[in-house]
């Protein structure tokens, strides 16, 4: 609890913190870290990148939890975080996704070699 | 690295300064900036994820300012945070960049590879061709020189050949063993050559009834015809005829001329110019069959 306070107080000074006015829910924040949980569950954020789609929802969690209690300024910087966490899954997942491509490319292109290496041999 | 070097004497700078006053540096602080000033040595990042890395820069320059301004340590923990996960963006950016280009240029061998192995079919099929086209000519050169084995003799007619060993015994049509080789000289000519065709003209010595002898040429000049067609030359590149006796090419009056008159020629032409048929020379024929008109055929 005095933690908790100290900072409340010291929040003041942090600037970003600060051009909300306290009391209000950070509600764009929210949404912009819902939206960006739901692109990355889209892009298979789930079995491509588990950690960082965790965390995400963990921020989620924990922003709804400060703005229950009444602290929007922790609430705003974790929904901010949750958003960034689900942006991390989201580019995981894409590049997980490309690299699977990239690894049919290459071994089909390995097979079609071997094909031809072992026609080659035949004639 | 200007920016790093820069952190890293104020950071120095504050250490000595006063470590009383200076909070100790929060570690997700000091993991964002390692991780960066990584980023900022790789220039694969800078090229393909150079949003991303601008945007962890800014955020880390909030944390660091932060720190130095002693802020509280969760509002320097949350720049701290925001800079590393876009760094983190930033990585898996570039890695999916780089992985991208490195399929393409496996797809671009691909395509090579398809390409170069149609060229060698292309080029195999090519010597193939030119192969067939050389044995082909290899065959017919050997059927040119099989031919001029047989001697032929060029005349207004057309190329004539005299099978000399297709000889026939006395009243007989049945081709000897010895004829063979020659008369599969001559299929093979022809088989090697579809261009040309021939007629068969069979002919008898002047022994026996002139009638008699002009059937046992037809028969004769049929056995030659039935050899070749045995042999696979086509029926219709053939014509036979019998001459009978009217055509010797030695007297009549000896064994050997005998011998030598009883015999086949082949005239060979090429397609559509069948040879004319020859005519019928009345000086010697009816002449020599007159003079033994009681004798048995071909005696």
């Amino acid at each position: 609890m005095i933690r908790k306070k100290g900072w409340l107080a010291l929040a003041l000074l942090v600037p970003l913190a600060g051009c909300a006015s306290k009391g209000e829910q950070p509600r764009a924040e929210f949404r912009e870290a819902e939206q960006a949980i739901e692109a990355a569950v889209g892009a298979n954020g789930q079995e491509h990148a588990p950690m960082a789609l965790r965390e995400a929802r963990e921020k989620l969690d924990q922003a709804r939890n400060a703005a229950y209690d009444g602290e929007m300024d922790r609430a705003r910087l974790l929904a901010i975080q949750a958003q960034t966490s689900a942006e991390l899954a989201l580019a995981q997942a894409e590049t997980k996704r490309t690299e699977e491509v990239a690894q049919e490319a290459i071994s089909g292109a390995r097979t079609l070699r071997k094909e031809l290496q072992s026609e080659e041999a035949t004639r | 690295m200007k920016r790093t070097s820069a952190f890293v004497t104020t950071a120095f700078t504050l250490v000595l300064a006063g470590c009383a006053m200076q909070p100790e540096k929060p570690s997700q602080l000091s993991e964002a900036e390692e991780r960066i000033s990584a980023l900022e040595e790789n220039p694969a990042v800078s090229r393909h994820a150079p949003a991303r890395l601008t945007e962890a820069q800014r955020a880390l320059g909030t944390a660091q300012r932060l720190h130095e301004e002693n802020a509280p340590a969760e509002a320097i923990e949350h720049y701290a945070y925001i800079a590393d996960r876009k760094a983190q963006i930033a990585e898996a950016e570039t890695r999916r960049a780089l992985v991208r280009s490195s399929a393409e240029q496996v797809e671009q061998q691909r395509q090579m590879t398809l390409l170069q192995d149609r060229e060698r079919e292309l080029e195999q099929a090519r010597q193939e061709a030119q192969q067939a086209r050389e044995e082909a000519e290899r065959l017919r050169r050997q059927a040119e020189e099989q031919l001029a084995e047989l001697e032929p003799r060029q005349t207004e007619r057309g190329v004539v050949l005299t099978l000399d060993e297709v000889l026939f015994g006395f009243d007989e049509a049945t081709l000897e063993p010895g004829s063979v080789r020659e008369v599969d000289r001559l299929a093979e000519f022809l088989k090697a050559n579809p261009g040309y065709q021939i007629l068969i003209e069979g002919h008898t010595d002047a022994t026996g009834p002139e009638e008699y002898n002009q059937q046992l040429s037809e028969r004769r000049a049929q056995a030659v015809q039935q050899a070749l067609q045995e042999r696979g030359v086509e029926a219709e590149r053939i014509r036979s005829a019998g001459l009978g006796e009217n055509f010797p090419v030695a007297t009549n009056d000896t064994q050997q001329g005998r011998l030598q008159n009883r015999r086949v020629e082949v005239i060979v032409s090429q397609e559509g110019q069948p040879p004319a048929r020859q005519e019928a020379n009345v000086a010697t024929g009816p002449e020599e069959s007159a003079q033994q008109p009681q004798s048995p055929p071909d005696a």
